[in-house]
């Protein structure tokens, strides 16, 4: 497949949704709520956190393979962390980093699905290409910009929707990016125009009647009106985002004056990590978002990674209070929510000379929420032997699970049963061993 | 009334590739910076509402604007009737003469033909609305002159079209292509911005005399000390004796008493310190946290006070006021007090109630000189930031900023990173080598450093700047290469090197080639030198300065070996006798330790580097304790005593008794831990041995014996190893050494042999293009890597990559490494990556900048091929730099309030401190979101709502354009070349044309609501989708 940069795919049945559709009208709570059903259930509740570990985490000192006996104080000199250290897991084989310990309130009932050897076939080892290839679905494919989540989310889209996904981030995660453009914000309080509402009125003005119309007004009437600029790259996307914006801010301005307190004990990890959480949970509880994604960085730890200790276990403490504080204050919706997070690779089995790990290949995966079946898969006696380890090139952990097949598990719990044209060749790849389901969402 | 006494304005609409361009030209230009041009819009005289039909609905129009604040007309020369040359009632009467009252004919053009205004009068025709007109000559010219600006300049400026329009398009190239061409002597504006960023540095040597945290004779101020407290025969013997600060209730104090809040407000205290050669002190500063107030004394003599009065204060004066302050004091005017050998340091601190939360004092002694001769430098990373601005914004050498600004993304740094690695570095006395503030400053120069030398060679050769990244300090820290080392190689910038710096992901190498060019790089590092001894590059890098950086002779007071005394820690070795709590008389000189087993170091067990073996210690007990004797003939000599400690997984030392250093995983484990505590996280040997300034504890080392005693606990019970190997160490610093937090140093390229891996290297492996870099002496060895960079500049890969990224940044976004290894990037572009890679490989060496871009710009001009493709034009999205630079350039403004770099960052982007080593994206798709926008949107209503940043009138008349039709057309053409749909122009006139309630509302010249219209109106136009294409 040869998609240019700036191409969006045009895959599966769901119609794109025209810009002109996008309508002024501020969202009021389930007003517009359209309600998919299959199987008789209502699936348009469900939703989506997700998480992107920027860097390429180290799996295996996230779930510790204790029982394979290569993990040890010679591979890995000062990153080994001993058993007594570790936090187990209840099958005889894994264990979790001591950073992780609040995420055993998650874990213990039995709402994380602990997923281990996730990667896919023909390993990036750039962080660059593989991020992108996570991202957008089609490993291998470093021109496409359309995100994988993004086409999910153009399958569960019914006309009325508006405000359907969101990033807390300065920059739209390449998840999420498409012909239709969603909200991106480093914070939702500056979400908004500066300057007294009667100017800000004359700025904006209004649209025409009809899309395209001349009787528009403003900056509004000017974008809504006839374009010029009909064959430019990025043309519609510039223009959509800009037409876009005035919805997007009354929706999040309107979600602040909602108001939004952590319930239930929740805490939030200190830090911009725990902010981004937080604030996703606000637009869960206020807005009728069905996908948000946020990042963290600080992953590439190819230097003083440290055991128990400094960077390493500082990540994994943010991710686990993280976890815990996200089931607390959204217990209310916990059945009808999925967090899962993402890494463009694992690292190197081995340490290295600089007390980190360099990229390498599968890698954790981590997903919570009050349907998932959790516990630890791919990491017991079962599904790993000994030596696993080093099954690639005596460097890395060989991958059993393809990333895309647990989003599958994941999109088809949402409702979407349009997977082809979600993820590229998803009918002729589903036959393969490592697309095959894990089983930790139902059905 | 609208439009008089205006010279002519001549409009034309004209067809590009079969869609219809609104070009308006406005000839209200002051002449002496427009020439004529040709185009004309052509209109129907009379057809005010411009639908293409003379009837009663124009002169309705006509009246209303005129009259009842109704929309003003797109084209003034239509609504002249009578082709008088001014717009007024009888023209809505001409109108209605002509149409029911048998008038005269409406002069031409029209009503059937479209033409130009016969007349030359001074009304503008800004739009006429129709599409069947014909078209008359495109002005290709004006369109080049828009899209060249776009790319090789950030943004159109009045000058600059100008300028480009009087001397023509390849001359214009040619200037910027040899930028020493531009004379910039005479830009005031930009040299009074760039000067602005730059401050006078004096370096400066700051000589510790007395340490902070030194240990202090103190009394409580329960009762009033005798009157000679102060004095240097005074005898203290009897006072207790702890390290400063001294203090209660924040949590920062070394010393802390518990027992003075609601009991006494002062304490006394004691040191001394002793001073070589008096003579040696240039100034004498004492700096000093007191919190509240203080009292200082030298030798008996009153030196500093603050915030307490009394001559002496009473032992129960309360201070005059509540602080907590840092302050130097120089102490320039007591320096006769100064003694060779020893001297008295007393002072007296007060709180200021009994009841205060807190009391702290924390005083220091230093001699500060003159370092190095005084020099500019840039005042910080925000300062540095904005210079890539400035000279975007300023200068005339335009491709050339474009071009430093390329090369300094391409090739991008951390700054954080180089601070965070240069604040924790140590001196040779194991002391902190510099503050924060002296990191951010060191990290700020060599960020400027390299981008000057990118900025300064952007048209030059591209080995030259991918050797001056690989060889520069900040490369060198930020991807990790000083810690790849022989025996532990680190391949984390051999990889980028590959991928991000020259050949692009995946291009010809593999992951093989990557651990060799890693072996190659080992022993890359850095060092300080004089400023004398900073070699220019290529110098720099061909032959780095060696030996550099600090230089000391190290005599061991201990080594490693024999003669410790060591204890199992099964149960507390001296529990305290009332209630069993630990305590340190274990550690103290006194103590009998004839029990204790003999030992030598290292003592531990697991990791086969110890020499005493504990072999019952797993699984047994958590901790073990260490004692060893050492004889200080006379403590006074002792220079620069270093405690040095590889451990696993935890220590406290202490000497004679007092606690001297701790690692970090016991922080909070209480004085002294117990001995079951186990660490609160691990620690091993490898990862390097920490060392202990210990000056500040001189006072405690006596002539004669003296005791070092360790606790050294395990982190659990059943961890694998734990080890303990000590050195107390005394470093004579050589006087050729630049210490490295010498603030005079300069940091540069160094190549440690004995950290270079010797071995053969094979490059390429069975490729044609294959190297073997054979073994050499780790001597030669410098030149392994040297090769290999000098071979990658010559190598395919990296001439495709370069040519594409350039490519790219100037002409269109459409191709990638991807898409052109797929064949599938537009032909049109892959032939003007042809020419590049030819221009590229023109040259001896390959890769010479200003030929492959003389390449990519000025094949296909006469024919509107390659980069002149009209499919190029404003195709590409503005980068956050290209959109506030094109921004501020069309006004002719200058940043304002804000800063820019926050702006920047807001947009997305920030220069120096990007976390990753790709750079910024030069794909549209990468800057364009809801936030991004909205921030682009808020930062032109900003620009053009201040007063600051442009003078809208001074503007406004500079260019002749006041009415609402005038200024439309200005902007439409200064913008965006004029292409502007018809529609686009009228709902514009009609913004202006409004109120701040939207009810129409002529504009009127010196209203009140003028220039805030004028200034509206602009923030809507930069806001326009259209503004963000290039």
């Amino acid at each position: 497949m040869n998609v240019n940069r700036r191409q969006f795919m045009k895959l599966g049945a769901a119609t794109p949704l025209g810009l002109h559709t996008v309508m002024a009208t501020p969202w009021l709570a389930g007003l517009f709520r359209n309600h998919l059903q299959a199987g008789g259930l209502d699936l348009t509740d469900r939703r989506m956190l997700v998480i992107f570990q920027r860097g390429g985490n180290d799996g295996i000192n996230t779930v510790i393979p204790r029982g394979d006996s290569d993990y040890n104080q010679t591979t890995r000199r000062t990153l080994f962390i001993p058993e007594a250290s570790a936090i187990d897991l209840g099958n005889g084989f894994a264990q979790l980093h001591p950073g992780l310990s609040s995420i055993m309130e998650v874990y213990n009932e039995g709402d994380l699905a602990i997923l281990h050897r996730v990667g896919y076939q023909g390993q990036s080892q750039s962080h660059f290409d593989s991020q992108q290839f996570w991202e957008t679905g089609v490993p291998g494919d470093s021109t496409l910009e359309e995100g994988m989540i993004y086409r999910h989310i153009e399958q569960i889209r019914s006309p009325e929707d508006r405000f359907l996904a969101a990033a807390i981030n300065t920059g739209q995660l390449v998840s999420l990016k498409g012909a239709n453009s969603h909200l991106a914000a480093g914070s939702l309080e500056g979400f908004r125009f500066s300057g007294s509402p009667l100017r800000i009125n004359k700025f904006l003005g209004q649209r025409p009647s009809v899309a395209g119309g001349i009787d528009g007004q403003g900056l509004l009437g000017i974008i809504d009106g006839p374009r010029d600029f009909t064959d430019k790259p990025y043309r519609n996307l510039v223009y959509g985002t800009t037409l876009s914006l005035t919805d997007s801010i009354t929706t999040v301005q309107e979600a602040l004056a909602a108001g939004y307190t952590a319930e239930n004990g929740a805490a939030y990890p200190r830090g911009k990590f725990g902010d981004k959480l937080s604030q996703a949970a606000l637009l869960f509880k206020n807005t009728p978002v069905r996908v948000v994604g946020v990042n963290i960085g600080g992953w590439d730890t190819h230097t003083n990674q440290g055991s128990t200790d400094v960077a390493h276990y500082n990540l994994l403490r943010e991710v686990g209070d993280g976890f815990a504080a996200l089931r607390r204050d959204l217990l209310s919706i916990w059945d009808d929510l999925v967090v899962v997070t993402m890494t463009e690779f694992g690292r190197t089995s081995r340490e290295n000379g600089g007390f980190g790990t360099d990229h390498a290949y599968s890698t954790v995966m981590f997903v919570a929420g009050g349907a998932v079946n959790g516990g630890v898969y791919n990491c017991d006696t079962g599904t790993w032997a000994n030596g696993d380890l080093f099954s690639v090139n005596n460097r890395y952990v060989a991958r059993r699970t393809d990333y895309r097949g647990v989003f599958a598990d994941i999109f088809s719990w949402m409702g979407n049963n349009q997977l082809d044209a979600t993820i590229p060749g998803y009918s002729s790849l589903s036959s393969q061993n490592d697309f095959q389901s894990l089983g930790f969402l139902p059905g | 009334m609208v439009g008089v006494g205006r010279p002519q304005r001549c409009f034309s609409l004209y067809r590009i590739g079969g869609r219809s361009w609104a070009l308006a030209i406005v000839g209200t230009l002051l002449a002496s910076i427009t020439t004529p041009v040709a185009a004309q819009m052509e209109f129907r005289r009379g057809d005010t509402n411009a639908d293409a039909t003379l009837d009663l609905s124009d002169s309705i129009s006509t009246l209303a604007y005129l009259f009842s604040g109704g929309a003003a007309p797109g084209c003034a020369d239509a609504a002249d009737s009578n082709d008088d040359g001014v717009l007024d009632l009888s023209d809505g009467i001409n109108t209605l003469n002509y149409l029911f009252a048998g008038g005269s004919p409406i002069p031409a053009p029209g009503p059937e033909e479209c033409g130009g205004d016969p007349t030359p009068d001074d009304l503008a025709c800004a739009v006429y609305l129709t599409t069947d007109c014909p078209q008359v000559g495109p002005d290709a010219e004006n369109l080049r002159i828009g899209h060249l600006l776009n790319r090789i300049t950030y943004g159109p400026t009045q000058s600059e079209i100008d300028r480009a329009r009087s001397i023509g398009i390849s001359a214009y190239v040619d200037q910027q292509l040899h930028p020493e061409s531009i004379d910039e002597s005479e830009n005031r504006a930009l040299s009074t911005a760039v000067e602005r960023l730059f401050t006078k540095f004096e370096p400066v040597a700051n000589t510790t005399i007395l340490p902070t945290g030194s240990f202090y004779r103190f009394r409580r101020g329960t009762s009033e000390p005798p009157a000679d407290w102060p004095a240097d025969d005074f005898d203290d013997s009897d006072w207790e004796s702890g390290r400063a600060s001294i203090g209660y209730g924040d949590g920062d104090d070394a010393t802390i008493l518990s027992d003075m809040r609601f009991s006494y407000v002062s304490v006394y205290l004691r040191t001394t310190f002793s001073v070589a050669d008096v003579t040696t002190i240039e100034s004498l500063i004492l700096q000093i946290t007191a919190d509240d107030g203080f009292v200082a004394y030298l030798n008996g003599v009153e030196i500093a006070r603050d915030n307490v009065a009394g001559s002496p204060p009473a032992y129960n004066t309360v201070a005059t006021t509540s602080q907590d302050a840092f302050q130097e004091v120089s102490l320039d005017a007591h320096k006769e007090l100064l003694r060779a050998g020893e001297n008295t340091f007393a002072v007296q601190v007060h709180n200021r109630s009994l009841d205060s939360s807190d009391l702290t004092i924390q005083p220091a002694f230093v001699s500060r000189a003159p370092s190095g001769s005084p020099r500019t430098i840039v005042k910080d990373v925000n300062s540095l930031q904005k210079l890539v601005h400035e000279r975007g914004v300023l200068s005339r050498r335009q491709l050339q900023a474009i071009l430093g600004e390329f090369w300094e993304n391409h090739l991008t740094t951390d700054y954080d990173r180089v601070v965070e690695h240069f604040d924790q570095l140590q001196n040779s006395d194991a002391s902190d080598a510099m503050t924060l503030e002296q990191a951010e400053r060191e990290a700020t120069q060599l960020e400027f450093r390299e981008y000057e030398f990118f900025y300064n060679n952007a048209l030059g050769n591209f080995g030259d700047l991918l050797l001056y990244s690989a060889s520069s300090p900040t490369m060198l820290i930020y991807l990790d290469n000083v810690l790849n080392f022989k025996d532990n190689p680190n391949e984390n910038y051999s990889r980028e090197i590959f991928e991000l710096s020259a050949f692009g992901v995946d291009n010809r190498y593999v992951q093989r080639d990557i651990e060799v060019l890693a072996r190659a790089f080992t022993g890359w590092n850095i060092c300080k030198v004089a400023p004398i001894n900073l070699p220019p590059f290529p110098v720099s890098a061909t032959n780095p300065p060696n030996p550099c950086g600090m230089e000391f002779l190290e005599s061991e007071v201990i080594a490693l070996g024999s003669g410790w005394k060591y204890l199992k820690g099964t149960s507390e070795p001296t529990p305290d006798a009332s209630g069993g709590a630990p305590t340190t008389q274990w550690a103290e000189i006194g103590f009998d330790d004839n029990a204790w087993l003999l030992g030598s170091t290292g003592i531990g067990y697991g990791d086969g580097d110890d020499a005493t073996i504990l072999t019952d210690m797993q699984n047994n007990y958590m901790s073990v304790y260490l004692r060893r004797s050492f004889h200080v003939a006379d403590p006074s000599t002792l220079t620069n005593l270093v405690l040095e400690v590889a451990y696993d997984d935890a220590f406290i030392a202490y000497i004679n008794g007092f606690e001297i250093a701790r690692s970090e995983n016991l922080s909070d484990a209480g004085s002294p831990p117990p001995f079951n505590r186990g660490a609160n996280f691990g620690h091993n040997v490898e990862e390097g041995a920490e060392f202990f300034n210990l000056a500040p504890y001189r006072s405690i080392i006596r002539t004669g014996e003296n005791i070092l005693a360790i606790q050294v606990h395990n982190v659990n019970l059943n961890s694998s190893d734990l080890s303990m190997l000590p050195r107390l160490i005394a470093r004579e610093i050589l006087p050729e050494s630049i210490e490295n937090g010498d603030a005079n140093g300069e940091w540069t390229f160094h190549f440690i042999p004995q950290e270079h891996d010797t071995g053969t290297k094979t490059l390429f492996q069975g490729t044609i293009y294959e190297i073997t870099i054979p073994a050499r002496p780790a001597a030669e060895g410098l030149s392994d890597a040297l090769d290999i960079v000098a071979s990658l500049v010559e190598h395919p890969s990296t001439a495709e990559f370069i040519c594409i990224k350039l490519i790219q940044k100037f002409v269109s976004d459409d191709i990638s490494l991807a898409s052109f290894k797929a064949g599938t990037a537009p032909p049109e572009l892959v032939e003007v990556l042809a020419n590049a890679i030819a221009a590229w490989n023109s040259t001896t060496p390959r890769g010479n900048i200003r030929t492959v871009m003389e390449a990519i710009l000025l094949p296909g001009l006469s024919e509107d091929r390659l980069f002149w493709n009209p499919a190029y034009y404003r195709a590409k999205v503005k980068t956050p730099v290209e959109f506030i630079n094109s921004t501020i350039r069309a006004l002719d403004g200058t940043d304002g309030t804000v800063t820019l770099p926050s702006v920047n960052a807001s947009m997305g982007m920030t220069f120096f401190t990007r976390d990753d080593p790709d750079g910024w994206s030069e794909f549209g798709f990468d800057w364009i979101d809801s936030g991004s926008v909205l921030s682009r949107i808020e930062f032109v209503r900003d620009q053009a709502d201040s007063p600051l940043v442009w003078n809208v009138q001074e503007y406004l008349s500079a260019r002749g354009i006041e009415s609402p039709s005038d200024v439309t057309a200005y902007f439409n053409q200064l913008l965006f070349q004029g292409t502007l749909t018809p529609d686009n122009v009228t709902q514009l006139i009609e913004f202006l044309s409004t109120d701040v309630d939207g009810k129409p509302s002529p504009l009127i010249p010196g209203s009140a609501d003028y220039l805030t219209r004028m200034r509206e109106f602009v923030g809507l136009l930069l806001s326009l989708p259209q503004w963000n294409f290039q």
